[in-house]
């Protein structure tokens, strides 16, 4: 898939898929693994994002550059970030977080439900979702076990890298592109 | 007389899918049609005045058109008995798989035009040309210029932006050219009144009259050669692209047209981003546009802002000025697609055919990382054994109609 729509904004891929890199992880080391790049654009907005995974751990996703994008699009620079952990049969994002106060200069993130997504979206998030690979959409305590009742989503080995793109868009990008600064 | 193809060559102007299948289309009916009005033609000739009634009833086919593409290719192909090569050069099996190759190029484009690219076309147009030529058909040249002009799309960057001044000029140059058509028409006219005159009565006053029409007209005939000459060196001019003189990395000099289309140069993406279009230009042109990011980006690894002239010449902005790139389809060195190989061969030779690549070296059956996925991208037809070679650069060429064509350079 070359390019995806979600909502507004469009998912630019293209032959580059993973390849070796590294990143920082939250202890501040570096660590080794592989990354898959994309754009996000819109009519103004073209944003670089990147998908790491670590070798032996789980990853993330995360804005790198802003390019020609407004100014605002700068809080994402670095934060925000969503993270993906990796299951014996695949992946997950257990913890699916909306930003709260896309006009803070510090933005944080709050807990999102599946019907305040769809709602953004103006459509199903999942009729994006399942074509990429997605296998379950619920609340983390009830298919991890997990002590918080966030949203959580996913999906199998073979599911496509652009899952988390979608869910940034979702959580992150829209809600800074309807703010009015 | 030959009545005239109503097929009339389409050139597309982008990399759209729907015009490319247009083109391609209209090219293999435009084939199609000529190759039917042979088989009347010669046919007829020979004495089977109903002739497509025949060749049904050999054949058990339904009803069917002389100019049906599908028609004209698979039946030569399938009967080699067939009334139809009467009116065909002897067959031979290379002839034949000409005829089938063109079948497979035609249904491609009309059942799965969808999946087609750029690279697809470009083979397919040599298929039906490939026919075309062999049979000497008028419409063989439709495949050059189809070609020429993917190669020119290519180089602009996906699209030909019209340039209005040309087609000003061209449109000028044409009623100038009538203008002095008519003139001369009317030179001769005259002149021809005048002999006859002259010839009849010399005593005439008219005489003098129209040898002064005459060498009026030759005058002005004259003056408008004159500028249609000076109009000519000047569209000349205007063609004459001065970025092709360029070194890489000087300065772009600001008196030279740097080009309309806007990109950006993304190192995130290795690829080049169309902001106006919201794409990438790898999925308009497809890897050259890789190729061409790959190779700028170690002149300016942060990248940057690009402007693409319609020929295909890029620059990059830095600060307040433009540096020369290079040329997107002459970016990989020694590397420039469908063009014939200029470089030396390796040892490693293959054979390609159906989605499968077989190494013909016997000490060594190792196929090349990448190698497989480059033929089956390339469009390359199925069912005919390939003949497939590498260079010294890692440039992969397939022997295609005696010549030895790059397809693409191999991964690193």
């Amino acid at each position: 898939v070359a390019e995806i729509l979600v909502g507004p904004v469009k998912i630019l891929t293209n032959k580059q898929g993973w390849h070796p890199a590294t990143d920082i992880d939250f202890g501040g080391d570096e660590v080794e693994g592989q990354a898959f790049n994309a754009m996000l654009v819109a009519p103004g907005l073209a944003l670089n994002i990147q998908y790491f995974l670590a070798s032996d751990a789980g990853g993330g996703v995360k804005i790198v550059d802003i390019l020609d994008s407004p100014l605002k699009y700068k809080k994402l620079l670095g934060r925000v970030r969503q993270g993906v952990q990796r299951l014996p049969d695949g992946f997950a994002m257990k913890q699916v977080r909306s930003i709260k106060d896309s006009s803070s200069d510090k933005p944080t993130v709050t807990k999102a439900t599946h019907e305040e997504l769809d709602q953004r979206l103006g459509s199903p998030l999942l009729n994006i979702l399942r074509p990429l690979g997605v296998t379950e959409v619920g609340v983390a305590t009830e298919m991890f076990n997990s002590k918080n009742s966030d949203l959580a989503i996913r999906w199998s080995e073979e599911g496509s890298p652009l899952i988390p793109f979608v869910t940034f868009i979702v959580t992150r990008v829209i809600p800074m592109m309807e703010s009015s600064e | 007389m030959n009545k005239e193809n109503p097929w009339v060559l389409f050139l597309p102007k982008s990399l759209a899918i729907w015009e490319l299948a247009t083109a391609m289309n209209i090219f293999t009916k435009a084939v199609a049609w000529e190759i039917g009005e042979r088989f009347d033609r010669v046919l007829i000739e020979k004495g089977h005045v109903d002739w497509l009634t025949q060749v049904q009833k050999d054949h058990s086919l339904a009803p069917v058109s002389m100019h049906d593409p599908s028609f004209v290719f698979e039946v030569p192909r399938k009967y080699e008995d067939s009334l139809l090569w009467q009116a065909l050069p002897p067959h031979t099996h290379e002839l034949s798989s000409k005829f089938w190759r063109a079948k497979n190029t035609r249904n491609i484009w009309q059942h799965e035009d969808i999946k087609q690219t750029m690279d697809t076309f470009v083979t397919g147009a040599s298929i039906i040309q490939d026919l075309a030529s062999e049979l000497d058909l008028d419409v063989a040249h439709y495949g050059r210029e189809l070609k020429d002009q993917i190669a020119q799309i290519r180089r602009a960057g996906g699209q030909i932006v019209p340039v209005d001044q040309s087609t000003e000029l061209r449109s000028l140059l044409e009623h100038k050219e009538e203008e002095v058509d008519a003139l001369q028409k009317k030179l001769e006219e005259t002149r021809l009144a005048a002999e006859q005159l002259g010839n009849q009565a010399e005593s005439l006053a008219s005489i003098e009259t129209a040898k002064e029409a005459a060498e009026v007209a030759a005058q002005e005939a004259q003056m408008l050669a004159d500028r249609l000459h000076a109009e000519l060196q000047h569209e000349r001019l205007l063609k004459a692209d001065p970025a092709d003189s360029f070194e890489i990395g000087q300065i772009w000099p600001s008196d030279v047209n740097i080009g309309s289309r806007l990109l950006y140069l993304s190192a995130h993406m290795n690829d080049l981003y169309d902001a106006e279009r919201l794409s990438l230009l790898s999925n308009e042109v497809g890897p050259i546009a890789e190729l061409a990011a790959h190779h700028w980006l170690q002149l300016v690894p942060e990248g940057g802002h690009v402007n693409l002239t319609e020929n295909g010449h890029a620059a990059i902005k830095q600060g307040n000025s433009y540096r020369y790139l290079g040329r997107l389809d002459e970016v990989v060195h020694g590397f420039v697609k469908d063009k014939p190989v200029q470089t030396e061969f390796a040892d490693q030779s293959f054979i390609y055919n159906d989605g499968e690549v077989v190494s013909l070296q016997e000490d060594d059956e190792t196929i090349p990382d990448g190698l497989l996925a480059i033929l089956v991208d390339s469009g390359l037809a199925t069912n005919t054994d390939i003949p497939i070679r590498l260079t010294h650069d890692s440039i992969v060429a397939a022997q295609i109609d005696g010549g030895w064509i790059q397809l693409a350079k191999l991964p690193a």
